[in-house]
C-alpha cells in the first residue's frame, strides 16, 4: 500500500497511523512481515487474510495494544497520532463476545470506559443512554450483560466503544461467533459508523459484505506480507484467483459480484447439490421421536426449550437443522446422542451393543471439549501409545495434515487442526450415525471444504449425518434434508430447496443476512443462557435488603466491622458470652436487613452438621486438668470441660456464618469491588482485575457440563483416576485462562492503563459509594456491643 | 539468555488470578460439603488431611504467574468467593482463606519470589498449613487439645499442604503449560530463558 505523508491538524485526510516496515514476532512466530500501512482520518479500510496471517496484529498495532499489552517483538516504524494515546481514543470491538467484558450490567459496562477517560460522573448517564441508542440496543443500563444474546453483546461493545466516542473503531472480525441474524445486526452498525463519516479498521471473515461498503482494502498471505491494497473492488477483482487459492473464498464461489446469501442463489446452490434422481423411500429409521419435550431446571420453574417435537430420520439421510440462537438446536442433538433425557415424550434411538463402537456420536460445537488426553497421538489411539506409532494413528495424522504434531497437546493446536483432530477422533471407528454442532464454526474455508467432503464420504458409505449450522450455503450444498427450529418447535422439515423458496419463512427463521429491522430485539425467542442461572445467586443482592439499613452500609466498613467482630469473638470463654455473641448478628438479620425468621433458618441450616461436629470434636480431644472427671466411650475420651469448650467454639461459629450470611444478603458485589478502590485506596487494577476474573465463573458451570457429557460419549466417565481429573480439568482451565487473558487486553483496549488503572484518584466513578458517619458508628457499635457482651457476662 | 523474571504485576496476571481462584473458591466449597461426610470427628490428627486442599490457589496461582502477593491475593479472592457461594465456615471462609495465604506467602518470600521448583512448591504450601494451624490454634479450638493432638494436627496439616497445594498444583500447573496457554506468564517465560 503506498503510504502517503503525514500532515498535522485533525482534517480528513490527514494520517492517523502510518507503518512502515513493521514485522512482528510472538517469541517463535512471526505474523507480519515488513508491512507497509497507512490509515488516514476519516478513510476506512478492510483487512483480509487467512487465520494467522497476522490481521489482529496488524489491528492491536493500530490500537497501540501492541507492543504495550501484548508483547511482541517489534521491527519497522509505526508513527501513531499522539491523540490515539489518550484512553478511549480508539474503539476495539473484539471476535468473541463472552471475553470482551468486566463488570455485570450494561451501564457499568459502558461506564468502565467513561471513568478511564475520567468524564465526570453527571455526564456519564445520558452517555450510556446516547451510546446504548447509537448501537441499536434496547436494554435497560441495569441489565446483567450475561443475559444478553451474542449479537447484543457485540452491539454492547459497540455502545461501549461509541461512549467513548474514539477517533477510530476496530473491528476484530465482530461475527465470527454469531447467528446470521447477529451479523446483520453488528454489519448494520458497520455500515452505519461508515456512513457517519468515522474511521474504521474492519477485519472480517464474511468480507463481501463491505465490497461496496469499505472503500479501502489490504490483503495479507500467509506468510504476513501484503499481498495486495487499493481500492477494494478493484482489488478485489484481480485477486480473485489469490483469494481461493488461500482458502478465503471457497472455489465453488464464481466471483466476487454473487449474491451470496440471498435466497436465490441458495436455492440454485441446493439444486445443483442434488442427487440426480430421488432416493429410494424404503429407509429403515434410525431415529424416532414422538411429542419429544426437555425442560431445563425441572422443579421450580421448568424452562421449556423443545415443544413436542414430531419427526423420524432414516438410515444414510444427511439433515441439516437450522434456526436462530436459542432455538433449541444444541439441546436437540444432545437428545439425539442420548445424553439428555426428554422430559416428556419418547426418543427412539439406535441401541449400543457390548463391544462394538457406540452407534452414534456427538461432535461438540467447541472442539477442546472432546479431549481426553494430553497428545494428539493419544487422542486418536484412544489411549496412551509410546514413542511406537500405531499404522493406524499415523494414517490419521497424515489423512487430516496433523503430521509432525503426534506429540504437541491437543490444546495447543490452531483453531483448524483442533477441529480436524476432533473429526479425526469421531471418525476413526465405525458408527451408525454422526452428530455435529456446527462443525465449520469459525474456520477458514480451506477447514471448512476439508471437513465437509470428509462427511460427504461417510455418508456416501451409508452413514447418517446430523449437523446444524448457520452458515446457509453449507446447508444448501450439503443437506438431503433442512429441519428449522424455531423457539422450540420445528417450523419446517423438507428438501432445502423448497425452504430457499419460502422467503418468509426464512425471515422469520433469521436465516437471511437482511433479514432483520435494525431495531428488533430477539429477546423473545432467545432461551435465557444456561450460564446465568447459577449467576443469579452470587451477585444479586433482592431489593429489600438492598434498601434495608444494613444494605445501605458502605460495603468494605461493612467488612471491616465483620471482621472485627470475628476477632473479639475469638475471645468468648463460656457458653453464655458465645451465645449472646451468636445472637448480636441473628437479630441485625431480623432487624436490620429486614429478613423474616424463616429466610434466617434457612441460610442457617446448612451449619447445622457443623455445629454437632465442632461440639463433638473438643468434647472428645480436649486437654483436661487432671481432677477433672472423663468418661470413656470406645477410644474416646469424654469430658464435660470439653463439651463446654466444643459449645463456646460452636457458638463462636454460627456468629461467624450469621455474620457471613449478614454481609452477603446485604452487599453487592461491584460494590464492594469499587468501594474497595473508592474507600480504601486499593489500585484499581486489582480491585477491577479481580472483579473481571469473579465475573467468568458463571461460564464455569456451562462448560464443565459440556465436557463431562463429551466425556460420557467416549466413555472415559466414571473411572476414577486421578490422572484423568488433572485432564480433566486441562480444558476448562485452559479455556479459563485464555478468557482471562482476552478480558485483560480488552480491559487496556477501553483505557484501563497507565493512571487510571494504577491510581485510585485518577479516574471518576459512575457509582458513588458514600462514606457517612454511620459506617463508624455501625463499627464502633459493633466492636462496643462484642466487647460488653465479653465484660459484662461472666 | 538468563533474564530476570518480571516482578510487576500485569493486568492479565491479575485477572487470571482472579479467575483461577474463583475456580478454587468453588472447588472450597464443594471440599467443605465433602467434609461433613468424614465420620464425625474420628480424630482431628486425620481430619487435618483434608486440610491441604483448602489452599491450592496458594499453590497453583503463584506458580503460573510467579509474582510477589500471588499466594495471598488468590487465598483472598479464593476464600471470598467460597464464603460468598455460602460456606458453613460463614466469613471465617475468607479470613482463614488469608491465614493460609499468608503462609505460603512467607514460604515463597523466602525463596525471593524466584524458586519455584518442586521442593520450594512443596515447601511453601506446608507452610500454608502454619498460617492454618495459627489461625486454628485460636479460632477452631486447636489449643484446647492435648499436646500430643496439637502435634499430630500440625504435622499431618503441613503435609497435606504439601501434597493438595503443592504437589496437585505442580502437576497442573505443568499439565497447563504443555497446552501452550501459559505463554504468556511467568511460568512460561522463566521456562524458555532456562532452556
Amino acid at each position: 500500500m503506498m503510504t502517503s505523508l503525514p500532515s498535522p491538524g485533525a482534517q480528513p485526510g490527514s494520517s492517523l497511523v502510518a507503518i512502515r516496515g513493521l514485522s512482528v514476532r510472538y517469541e517463535e512466530r512471526q505474523v507480519l512481515n515488513r508491512v507497509d500501512f497507512t490509515l488516514q482520518r476519516g478513510q476506512s479500510v478492510l483487512v483480509v487474510g487467512a487465520s494467522g496471517s497476522g490481521k489482529s496484529t496488524l489491528a492491536m498495532v493500530v490500537a497501540g495494544l501492541i507492543p504495550e499489552s501484548v508483547e511482541a517483538e517489534i521491527e519497522g516504524t509505526i508513527d501513531r497520532d499522539p491523540v490515539l494515546d489518550k484512553p478511549g481514543r480508539v474503539g476495539y470491538i473484539f471476535q468473541d463476545p463472552e471475553s470482551q467484558f468486566c463488570q455485570l450490567t450494561v451501564g457499568q459496562e459502558i461506564a468502565f470506559g467513561l471513568e478511564n477517560m475520567r468524564v465526570d460522573r453527571s455526564q456519564m448517564d445520558p452517555r450510556i443512554a446516547d451510546a446504548l441508542q447509537a448501537a441499536h440496543l434496547a436494554v435497560s443500563p441495569s441489565a446483567y450483560d450475561l443475559t444478553l444474546s451474542g449479537g447484543m453483546k457485540q452491539k454492547l461493545a459497540i455502545a461501549a466503544a461509541l461512549a467513548q466516542n474514539p477517533e477510530v473503531v476496530v473491528f476484530d472480525e465482530p461475527t465470527a461467533n454469531l447467528d446470521p441474524q447477529g451479523t446483520a445486526e453488528v454489519f448494520h452498525e458497520i455500515r452505519r459508523l461508515q456512513d457517519s463519516g468515522r474511521t474504521l479498521l474492519v477485519i472480517e471473515h464474511k468480507f463481501l459484505a463491505f465490497v461496496d461498503l469499505l472503500p479501502q482494502v489490504v490483503l495479507i498471505d500467509r506468510r504476513g506480507t501484503v499481498r495486495a491494497g487499493g481500492p477494494t473492488r478493484q482489488v478485489m477483482d484481480e485477486q480473485w484467483p489469490w483469494l481461493v487459492q488461500e482458502g478465503l473464498v471457497p472455489a465453488w464461489w464464481k466471483g466476487i459480484s454473487g449474491a451470496w446469501g440471498q435466497p436465490a442463489a441458495l436455492e440454485a446452490l441446493a439444486a445443483a447439490h442434488r442427487p440426480p434422481e430421488a432416493p429410494e423411500a424404503a429407509r429403515p429409521d434410525l431415529f424416532e421421536a414422538r411429542g419429544l419435550r426437555f425442560a431445563y431446571g425441572k422443579r421450580k420453574a421448568p424452562q421449556e426449550v423443545l415443544h413436542g417435537l414430531d419427526f423420524r430420520i432414516g438410515a444414510g439421510e444427511k439433515l441439516v437443522i437450522v434456526g436462530p440462537n436459542g432455538s433449541g438446536k444444541s439441546t436437540l442433538l444432545s437428545l439425539l446422542a442420548g445424553l439428555s433425557k426428554p422430559s416428556a415424550g419418547e426418543m427412539t434411538r439406535p441401541v449400543a451393543r457390548e463391544g462394538m463402537p457406540v452407534p452414534v456420536v456427538l461432535g461438540f460445537q467447541n472442539p477442546e471439549h472432546q479431549f481426553v488426553y494430553e497428545r494428539v497421538a493419544d487422542e486418536l489411539a484412544d489411549g496412551y501409545v509410546g514413542d511406537e506409532m500405531p499404522a493406524k494413528v499415523a494414517a490419521l495424522l497424515k489423512q487430516f495434515g496433523l503430521e509432525g504434531y503426534e506429540s504437541h497437546s491437543p490444546f495447543s493446536l490452531s483453531q483448524g487442526q483442533k477441529r480436524r483432530l476432533a473429526v479425526a477422533v469421531m471418525v476413526k471407528d465405525d458408527h451408525l450415525a454422526y452428530i455435529l454442532d456446527e462443525p465449520t464454526f469459525g474456520q477458514d474455508a480451506r477447514t471448512q471444504e476439508a471437513i465437509v467432503t470428509q462427511l460427504e464420504a461417510l455418508n456416501e458409505q451409508g452413514r447418517t449425518v446430523v449437523i446444524t449450522t448457520h452458515d446457509m450455503e453449507l446447508a444448501a450444498r450439503f443437506a438431503s434434508r433442512v429441519m428449522v427450529l424455531i423457539a422450540g418447535d420445528i417450523a419446517f422439515d423438507g428438501p432445502p430447496e423448497e425452504l430457499f423458496a419460502n422467503t418468509p419463512l426464512m425471515e422469520r427463521a433469521h436465516l437471511l443476512p437482511e433479514s432483520s429491522p435494525p431495531f428488533a430485539q430477539p429477546a423473545g425467542e432467545v432461551a435465557p443462557d444456561p450460564a446465568t442461572r447459577g449467576w443469579s445467586r452470587f451477585a444479586e443482592v433482592s431489593a429489600a435488603q438492598k434498601r434495608s439499613w444494613m444494605g445501605q452500609l458502605n460495603p468494605s466498613f461493612k467488612l471491616i466491622a465483620t471482621m472485627l467482630a470475628m476477632g473479639i469473638a475469638m475471645f468468648a470463654a463460656n457458653i453464655p458470652q458465645a451465645v449472646a455473641l451468636a445472637a448480636l448478628p441473628l437479630i441485625l438479620l431480623w432487624v436490620g436487613a429486614k429478613l423474616t425468621p424463616g429466610q434466617i433458618a434457612k441460610r442457617m441450616a446448612p451449619f447445622v452438621i457443623f455445629f454437632i461436629l465442632y461440639t463433638w470434636t473438643l468434647t472428645a480431644y480436649s486437654r483436661v486438668g487432671p481432677h477433672t472427671p472423663v468418661f470413656y466411650f470406645l477410644w474416646y475420651r469424654l469430658s464435660w470441660t470439653g463439651l463446654d469448650n466444643g459449645l463456646v467454639l460452636a457458638f463462636r461459629m454460627l456468629a461467624s456464618v450469621a455474620f457471613g450470611v449478614l454481609f452477603v444478603s446485604t452487599t453487592d458485589l461491584t460494590d464492594l469491588i469499587v468501594s474497595l478502590s473508592q474507600n480504601l485506596q486499593v489500585s484499581p487494577r486489582f480491585s477491577y482485575g479481580s472483579l473481571a476474573g469473579i465475573r467468568v465463573f458463571p461460564l464455569f458451570e456451562d462448560e464443565w457440563r459440556k465436557i463431562r457429557q463429551a466425556r460420557q460419549l467416549r466413555g472415559k466417565e466414571g473411572r476414577f483416576r486421578m490422572a484423568r481429573i488433572v485432564t480433566y480439568a486441562l480444558p476448562l482451565l485452559s479455556q479459563a485462562i485464555r478468557m482471562g487473558e482476552r478480558v485483560s487486553i480488552a480491559m487496556e483496549a477501553r483505557g484501563f492503563k497507565g493512571a487510571a488503572a494504577q491510581d485510585p484518584k485518577a479516574r471518576t466513578y459512575y457509582r458513588e459509594i458514600p462514606v457517612c458517619w454511620g459506617d463508624g458508628v455501625y463499627i464502633l457499635a459493633i466492636c462496643a456491643v462484642s466487647v460488653a457482651i465479653l465484660v459484662l457476662i461472666r | 539468555m538468563q533474564q530476570q523474571p518480571s516482578m510487576q504485576w500485569k493486568l492479565r496476571d491479575i485477572v487470571v488470578t482472579a479467575v483461577l481462584a474463583t475456580a478454587c473458591g468453588a472447588i472450597y466449597l464443594g471440599w467443605d460439603l465433602l467434609y461433613k461426610f468424614v465420620p464425625g470427628g474420628v480424630s482431628p490428627v486425620l481430619t487435618a488431611g483434608f486440610n491441604g486442599l483448602w489452599w491450592i490457589a496458594a499453590g497453583i496461582v503463584p506458580y503460573i504467574v510467579r509474582k510477589p502477593g500471588a499466594a495471598v491475593l488468590a487465598e483472598s479472592i479464593g476464600g471470598f468467593v467460597e464464603f460468598a457461594l455460602g460456606s458453613p465456615y460463614g466469613i471465617q471462609a475468607f479470613t482463614m482463606g488469608i491465614a493460609q495465604g499468608l503462609g505460603v506467602e512467607a514460604g515463597f518470600a523466602l525463596g525471593r519470589y524466584r524458586r519455584y521448583r518442586l521442593p520450594m512448591m512443596l515447601f511453601a504450601t506446608a507452610m500454608g498449613g502454619v498460617g492454618n494451624y495459627i489461625y486454628s490454634y485460636f479460632y477452631y479450638g486447636v489449643k484446647d487439645y492435648t499436646a500430643l493432638t496439637q502435634v499430630g494436627y500440625l504435622v499431618v496439616t503441613l503435609i497435606s499442604g504439601a501434597v493438595f497445594s503443592g504437589l496437585l498444583s505442580k502437576w497442573i500447573g505443568d499439565a497447563l503449560k504443555r497446552t501452550g496457554v501459559l505463554r504468556n506468564f511467568a511460568i512460561g517465560r522463566q521456562a524458555q530463558n532456562l532452556s
